[in-house]
């Protein structure tokens, strides 16, 4: 066992991470999330987020389960308050197109947490507690090259104990 | 207008999950979690928490992914100013042994903190998982856990709602 692996050693390449444009429909999110979802010996398996494009196809955060069950719960209230009162639909967060929640507007942007590619996972677990997030971009200076998922680092300290 | 949908139909049967007893030690359930994995290419399947059992087999906590990477004393770790990044592992390791006295109700989530109830709507269960901040609810049934409800439960049936 090798003590010194880094995020580079065990990240998937940004190239292998499903990807969607930030100002997509958060169905079409779903949609790609899903159709790399499969079952296998009863369980599903998949990835857990999608890397985001900006302008000129540049990564500029990522759309996680978790943002999406945010949509969720405003999809939710966008449509009980189009059924009441739909002057409600101001006080909700800002959100760019009220009738139609983009990518964007739910997105965890890079500067939020992130890693560096040559840095220990050791770090990489460290954030993952501290900011209680379960994927970490990871960086190769200011681009992004990678992701690192608490189950691959999970991994790795099974193997340490070995 | 989706057909809306309760906890019950949509969580994993109790008896899916791997047990451990709640006087387990932390590396006895690392093991078991492990256990539970596979892997196929990068993507790892099988659940991704485990039930916790008291001694006279009732449940009595959950312990996931995130808690155990915390229990492991990632954070205490980080406090320490000796550690060098090379050498995190071997500081890992010796940390993991000196804890050893650690059990898994130490560190589980106990069963009464997040619930949901198995006949609640899937838009509860959405807030619940948001306002706790955790990815997986144990289901009750007449006060009995009957199931877990996850993030990922949500999201294979989310594409419904938009």
């Amino acid at each position: 066992m090798n003590l010194t692996k880094t995020c580079r050693d065990i990240m998937i390449p940004v190239t292998n991470y499903p990807q969607i444009q930030q100002e997509a429909h958060i169905a079409h999110a779903i949609e790609i999330l899903q159709n790399f979802f499969h079952k296998k010996d009863g369980t599903w398996y998949g990835f857990q987020s999608l890397l985001v494009l900006g302008k000129k196809n540049v990564p500029t955060g990522i759309l996680t389960l978790r943002g999406l069950l945010n949509a969720f719960k405003l999809q939710g209230r966008m449509e009980h308050l189009l059924k009441t009162d739909p002057t409600g639909l101001f006080f909700l967060p800002s959100i760019s197109d009220p009738y139609r929640i983009r990518v964007k507007d739910l997105m965890r942007p890079f500067g939020y947490v992130s890693v560096q590619e040559d840095e220990y996972i050791f770090k990489a677990v460290k954030l993952m507690v501290t900011h209680k997030v379960n994927s970490i971009p990871v960086m190769s200076g200011k681009s992004p090259v990678g992701m690192v998922r608490t189950i691959d680092t999970f991994w790795i300290i099974g193997e340490l104990l070995d | 207008m989706p057909i809306t949908k309760r906890a019950e139909e949509i969580m994993v049967p109790i008896e899916d999950y791997s047990t451990i007893s709640e006087n387990a030690t932390i590396y006895e359930a690392i093991k078991v979690l492990q256990y539970s994995f596979h892997r196929d290419g990068k993507a790892w399947y099988g659940h991704r928490s485990v039930i916790v059992l008291k001694e006279d087999g009732s449940l009595t906590g959950i312990l996931t992914l995130r808690g155990l990477l915390k229990a492991v004393g990632f954070q205490e770790l980080d406090e320490e100013i000796s550690i060098k990044a090379e050498s995190w592992g071997w500081y890992f390791t010796e940390h993991l042994r000196r804890e050893s006295k650690m059990r898994v109700k130490d560190v589980m989530r106990p069963l009464n903190l997040a619930t949901i109830d198995a006949k609640a709507d899937v838009e509860i269960a959405a807030i619940t998982l948001l306002r706790h901040r955790v990815n997986s609810l144990p289901v009750l049934k007449n006060g009995k856990p009957v199931g877990i409800l996850r993030t990922l439960d949500i999201f294979r049936i989310i594409d419904q709602y938009f």
